[in-house]
């Protein structure tokens, strides 16, 4: 196995995953990460928790140099993660090389959630593969986790950081990422056909159920404003039409729409799109408002998409 | 005002009504045209003396016959009456008359007019609406006009009446001399109506005020048609006031704001 340090001459992008257990493992394989990426003069970019940013403050000295990122302000889709990290990246890629330090929550979070972090993890390859001088440490903290879950984020990733220095993974699959498939949705409580003729119509029953079912009401126009953009898609990509349902979660609302067009792009949506260009806004709409997107799309299979957002504490 | 008519029975009727009521009002009331059909006098040319003399007729084919040899285009109607109208319209106001004005538009525009030159000449009579006392009220005939097409122009009418009246989910309207009102919500299916309302706003007012509290959201493809829509208009620039969060996120998550219109959007 041949260890590979992420220097100033990166070659590419380097994705890794480093599993630790507890913090002070976590402290010394990112630390010795950032003491590696200093040496070779690089830019360091910590995009973690506020409790580990702190941990990591407190062990750094005042001029390490090292940017933190508030992950909290990207909210809880994963799906902001890539446009977040290429912000940051851009501001500081003109001084060299960035290696960052890229740490999701991965605890507590239900099996959807779980589900499109894991993807966002496995996207960031192809979102990141022509970036000239990236390395992404991912640290995944193994406590209160099944084996199961962090292999399969070890499949995500093409490298591993094992405390010390980048090695290559051995379970990463390059080929095509294989879905779960979506559970079924409790009895939805509204459903419905729409096509051009009708889109205001699942706009107006979204909006209402939303507000029936405890969303605030700036919170379900935004839900509202997302799925008038999908069921938009349906009409103009989707064969002309779709179907919307509308069911309650435990801790959230769920609308489902479904067509017969299919979505080959993976990031379509994750890209925040040139300020020079018109349209193709659509998707970046629905991953900017909602608080989980699911995007399942196969020929012959058509398209489905779940758009959730979480409930306030009290109505949940 | 829009009046989606059913039948000629219904037109006659509603304008017998219309007559009496200005009548009593002792407002003015001119009538354009008329619905195809209506076996009415309405389109027959004459001046009509209804009770205290306050009716006059105008009729669109006479100008069209006049224009006849020349291969007149089916906007000369609207092109030659809407002069005449404003004329009826000021010569009363001088005298302290209000003045309703009832637009038959199955004469004053032809039914393959593109909703670009219909929204044109909707907003030209809305004009006259905005001037102190007067109301208009545009009639089409269902037997005539296609239901999207009565649907579209709804957009840039301040009420809709009819059976069962189909309405645009948007509404630009004049609010005075520099602004307009925007309301409901513009998504996909109403991107020709609003392209074609905005271009007509800024056509009228190019650095336009749209007062946006009754706007509930814009979706990301109408975003667009804005962007455009003032793009494509010389010295073109909108400012939306009063909009609440949703519309203000989505102009934010846009980015629009760097593509170079001149477009503020304000709470």
């Amino acid at each position: 196995m041949t260890a590979t340090q992420p220097d100033v001459a990166i070659p590419g992008f380097l994705h890794m995953i480093y599993p630790y257990a507890g913090e002070q493992e976590y402290l010394s394989g990112t630390l010795a990460y950032i003491e590696h990426a200093r040496a070779s003069g690089g830019n360091v970019v910590v995009a973690a928790p506020p409790a580990r940013r702190e941990a990591l403050s407190a062990a750094l000295s005042a001029d390490a140099g090292v940017t933190f990122v508030d992950t909290d302000a990207l909210g809880r889709n994963p799906g902001r993660l890539i446009p977040a990290w290429q912000e940051w990246i851009g501001r500081l890629a003109r001084n060299g090389a960035v290696h960052g330090i890229n740490e999701s929550v991965f605890s507590g979070r239900s099996p959807a959630h779980y589900g499109e972090l894991r993807y966002q993890e496995w996207l960031l390859n192809l979102a990141f593969a022509r970036t000239p001088a990236l390395a992404l440490m991912c640290p995944v903290d193994t406590g209160g986790q099944e084996e199961t879950a962090i292999e399969a984020l070890t499949r995500c990733h093409p490298l591993l950081w094992d405390g010390a220095a980048c090695v290559p993974g051995t379970a990463y699959r390059e080929d095509a990422y294989v879905f779960e498939p979506l559970p079924e949705l409790e009895e939805p409580a509204e459903q419905m056909a729409y096509d051009l003729g009708t889109l205001h119509e699942a706009r107006q029953k979204t909006l209402g159920w939303a507000m029936a079912n405890g969303l605030p009401s700036t919170r379900a126009r935004e839900l509202t404003l997302a799925v008038s953009e999908v069921a938009g898609n349906s009409v103009l990509y989707g064969g002309g039409r779709g179907t919307l349902r509308l069911s309650r979660q435990a801790t959230a609302l769920v609308c489902e729409m479904a067509d017969a067009g299919v979505i080959t792009d993976p990031m379509v949506g994750r890209i925040k799109p040139p300020e020079d260009q018109l349209g193709g806004r659509g998707l970046w709409f629905v991953n900017q408002l909602c608080d989980l997107v699911q995007i399942r799309s196969a020929p012959g299979q058509g398209t489905r998409i779940r758009l959730w957002m979480d409930l306030p504490p009290q109505q949940a | 005002m829009c009046w989606q008519v059913s039948s000629p029975q219904e037109y006659a009727r509603g304008r017998r009504e219309l007559i009496a009521h200005t009548a009593r009002s002792g407002a003015r009331l001119l009538i354009v045209g008329g619905p195809a059909g209506t076996g009415d006098d309405a389109g027959s040319g004459r001046v009509i003396d209804t009770a205290l003399d306050t009716a006059l007729d105008l009729d669109p084919a006479l100008d069209v016959a006049l224009d006849s040899t020349s291969g007149a285009s089916w906007e000369r109607p609207s092109r030659v009456l809407l002069p005449a109208v404003r004329r009826e319209v000021h010569e009363a106001q001088r005298s302290g008359q209000s003045v309703r004005v009832l637009a038959g538009m199955d004469h004053l525009a032809r039914s393959q007019q593109s909703l670009d030159e219909l929204i044109t000449h909707e907003m030209d009579l809305g004009e006259l609406a905005t001037q102190g006392g007067t109301s208009v009220v545009c009639a089409y005939s269902r037997l005539v006009w296609s239901p999207g097409v009565i649907q579209d122009v709804t957009a840039v009418h301040s009420r809709v009446v009819g059976l069962e009246p189909r309405a645009a989910v948007f509404r630009l309207t004049r609010a005075d001399a520099d602004s307009w009102n925007l309301e409901g919500s513009v998504g996909l299916e109403s991107l020709r109506p609003f392209s074609a309302a905005v271009r007509g706003a800024l056509a009228r007012t190019p650095r336009a005020r749209l007062r946006c509290t009754g706007l509930d959201l814009v979706d990301a493809a109408a975003w667009r048609a804005l962007v455009e829509s003032v793009t494509q208009t010389r010295g073109g620039s909108l400012v939306l006031e009063g909009a609440n969060e949703t519309v203000r996120t989505a102009w934010r998550m846009s980015g629009y704001a760097g593509y170079g219109a001149a477009i503020e959007v304000r709470g």
